[in-house]
């Protein structure tokens, strides 16, 4: 019965293999993997484009856009990289485009996270401190730079375990390998496990994250229909619910 | 999520990328075997350096090597209309990176070990140096490259770092077993993953234990 | 036609940097029929049937078979080992473990004839030396003379124009070996080809050649007939 399935899954998906217009390439940064769950199918719903996301490391990415990777639209941490593809050449810059400032929150598995600070973090129990590698991730760079604001940077940082991204930071903590992980709020919000706490904006320099339509997908007219979804109000929503807020904006919830 | 796709895509690519390492590397094995060549220590170490380098770095290097603004990229692009990279040809150079130095040793080690009057044996009875390797050495050293291909194979379909790098890790298209388990991990389903990861083991493992069985080799016994 | 085929040879080799150490300088010169090369082990007699092979490379020298050179340090000339017509068998015999006693019998016979007629001279000479039987069978299952007796037969089917053989029958009993050296002489005598056989067995060098190059420390100390110079040992 099992061969049965497996066949007409086989036949299935030989038969999708038929799209008739291009795909939507989208690489977007890893903590948008969650909004984007829900994004797709609300785009889909006005626009029946094949959308193809891969999301990753922003720099990881960004480097693979510049070598010419086929996606229509890239969604970086940061602005950084995004001013990073446009210099190379393969994006558009009239088209850049805030989408959200990132949020820091500590974020830990268990249910007793709301009260926590940098300072908190200062406790024994907290082994384990995971953020993101701040040499090349956005959040990580603001982790980093949140801790040494708040003074507690040189005791914690000998606990410090990194994660390759922000994405896999909070995999850190949600596995039980680390006690605690400073991810983006959209992880946090995204994640059905866990409590957090939002970190001081004042503590670290806004992490404003950019997106820009790119040059060698096959698709563009697409990309632009999505940017505009983005930033439309049924767009916004979407963000606004997984922790993508614009200056000015509130969260759809409270925590 | 289809899980059938990364999965077809991973043995595809792991085939193609093993027969591609297993002709280079038997190549490779039976030039350093020679020990007639003086720079064959040196090019050993230069075939098993990439796997010093962290996977994502030597991605990166060869994505700018073999990328679209590269020499060989254009060239490859204006021969056959398409790219290396992020391509599933990409995916194949990866994989076949990753099992060319354990293919080539295994090679190396094995034909060393044929003993080299029965080659000399063979040139003496008018065996040209390429029918003797062909007609002698390959078949006697088959043992050792058999495991060596193997090896190949199972690290072939793991590859990962250098893959995700060169291939990007697009769905449909690039995105094999082992970076569907890792998003799967990632995203927090990790039902997901098991499943993958689970189906993905149980083949090669099948595989490996089927190619096993089918060479092996009978001893004489008394 | 009476032009003799003479093998001669002129080699020196030295290692001086790699063990075991040695330094050979010979000037050989042999003529149809059996040729012993006697002396000690370590006098350098395997590496002379190497080197006139065409499996190792003298530092110096000059090889010539019948009227061609085969090697010359001078002119730079060194024709690779399939292109000398120099049959070798070693003392390890070194059949193919992997093919049956005809595969290996045919594997030296000129590929210029086909398949069919490949395999049919091979069967001739597995005949001819009493191992017909050891056709399909692989060298795993031979016994010492049994084996003898295949590389033996896969040497001469290769219509070889000079044949070396290293220290024969030196790993069967006295009977054995006395018998196959019977028989060798019955085998080379109609090719009038050189044949050059290198022991240390003095008994077997009496027994089989006529002419005898002794050799000692990688220098040759005399030639002349067995009987002058292998003499029965009081």
């Amino acid at each position: 019965m099992r061969w049965f399935a497996l066949l007409t899954v086989l036949a299935a998906s030989v038969g999708c293999h038929e799209k008739p217009a291009e795909p939507l390439r989208v690489a977007a940064a890893a903590d948008l993997a969650h909004a984007f769950a829900e994004l797709m199918p609300a785009f889909n719903a006005q626009h029946p484009v094949d959308l193809k996301l891969t999301c990753g490391a922003s720099g990881l990415l960004a480097k693979q856009v510049e070598q010419g990777a086929p996606f229509d639209l890239f969604l970086a941490a940061n602005v950084g990289y995004v001013d990073q593809v446009v210099k190379a050449g393969a994006c558009d810059g009239t088209s850049v485009e805030r989408y959200a400032r990132g949020r820091l929150v500590i974020w830990v598995k268990g249910a007793d996270g709301a009260k926590l600070t940098p300072s908190s973090l200062v406790d024994e129990r907290f082994e384990h401190i995971a953020i993101a590698n701040p040499e090349h991730a956005p959040y990580g760079k603001a982790a980093r730079e949140a801790l040494i604001k708040a003074g507690v940077w040189a005791r914690l940082e000998g606990r410090m375990v990194y994660g390759e991204n922000v994405q896999q930071t909070q995999q850190l903590a949600r596995s039980g390998n680390a006690d605690v992980a400073i991810v983006g709020l959209s992880l946090a919000l995204g994640s059905p496990i866990g409590s957090w706490a939002m970190v001081d904006e004042a503590l670290y320099a806004p992490l404003d994250q950019a997106l820009v339509v790119c040059k060698h997908g096959t698709n563009a007219a697409a990309a632009r229909q999505l940017v505009e979804f983005l930033s439309a109000p049924a767009g916004r929503v979407i963000m606004r619910k997984y922790g993508f807020l614009l200056p000015g904006e509130a969260l759809a919830k409270a925590p | 999520m289809n899980a059938l796709e990364p999965l077809l895509l991973s043995f595809e690519v792991a085939v193609l990328a093993t027969a591609l390492a297993t002709v280079l590397g038997v190549v490779l094995g039976g030039l350093l075997a020679r020990p007639q060549l003086w720079a064959r220590e040196v090019i050993d170490a230069l075939v098993t350096a990439p796997m010093v380098l962290p996977p994502t770095v030597l991605g990166y290097y060869l994505l700018v090597l073999l990328g679209r603004e590269s020499a060989i990229g254009h060239t490859f692009e204006a021969l056959t209309g398409s790219a290396i990279v992020f391509t599933r040809g990409g995916a194949v150079v990866a994989a076949t990176l990753g099992a060319l130095p354990l293919i080539s040793k295994a090679a190396r080690a094995a034909l060393e070990s044929v003993d080299v009057r029965l080659v000399g044996a063979a040139r003496t009875l008018g065996a040209s140096s390429f029918r003797a390797f062909m007609s002698v050495s390959l078949p006697l050293a088959r043992r050792g490259i058999t495991s060596g291909v193997l090896l190949g194979f199972a690290r072939a379909l793991g590859d990962f770092g250098v893959t995700l790098m060169v291939a990007g890790n697009i769905p449909g298209q690039t995105r094999t077993a082992s970076l569907a388990i890792y998003d799967a991990v990632l995203a927090g389903r990790d039902d997901d993953a098991a499943r993958l990861a689970l189906i993905m083991t149980t083949l090669a493992v099948a595989v490996l234990i089927g190619a096993s069985y089918l060479t092996r080799q009978r001893r004489d016994g008394f | 036609m009476a032009f003799e085929a003479r093998l001669s040879a002129r080699l020196e080799l030295q290692r001086q940097l790699t063990a075991p150490r040695f330094s050979l300088a010979v000037e050989l010169d042999f003529g149809p029929g059996l040729n012993v090369l006697f002396g000690p082990s370590g006098s350098g007699k395997s590496t002379i049937l190497a080197l006139i092979a065409g499996l190792l490379r003298p530092d110096r020298g000059r090889i010539a078979l019948a009227s061609e050179v085969l090697f010359d340090s001078e002119q730079r000339l060194d024709r690779a080992p399939n292109e000398r017509g120099i049959a070798l068998v070693f003392q390890s015999l070194a059949l193919f473990p992997h093919l049956t006693g005809v595969a290996n019998v045919a594997y030296g016979v000129p590929r210029a004839l086909g398949n069919a007629q490949r395999v049919e001279r091979a069967m001739a000479w597995l005949q001819r030396l009493r191992v017909g039987h050891l056709a399909q069978r692989h060298p795993g299952s031979y016994s010492g003379g049994e084996a003898q007796r295949v590389a033996l037969a896969r040497a001469l089917a290769s219509e070889p124009r000079a044949l070396l053989l290293d220290e024969p029958f030196s790993a069967l009993d006295r009977e054995l070996a006395g018998e196959l050296s019977a028989e060798l002489s019955s085998y080379v005598a109609p090719l009038a080809i050189p044949v050059v056989l290198v022991t240390h067995d003095r008994k077997l060098a009496r027994e089989l050649g006529r002419e005898v190059t002794l050799l000692r420390a990688g220098r040759v100390e005399e030639v002349g007939s067995v009987s002058d110079l292998l003499a029965e040992r009081a």
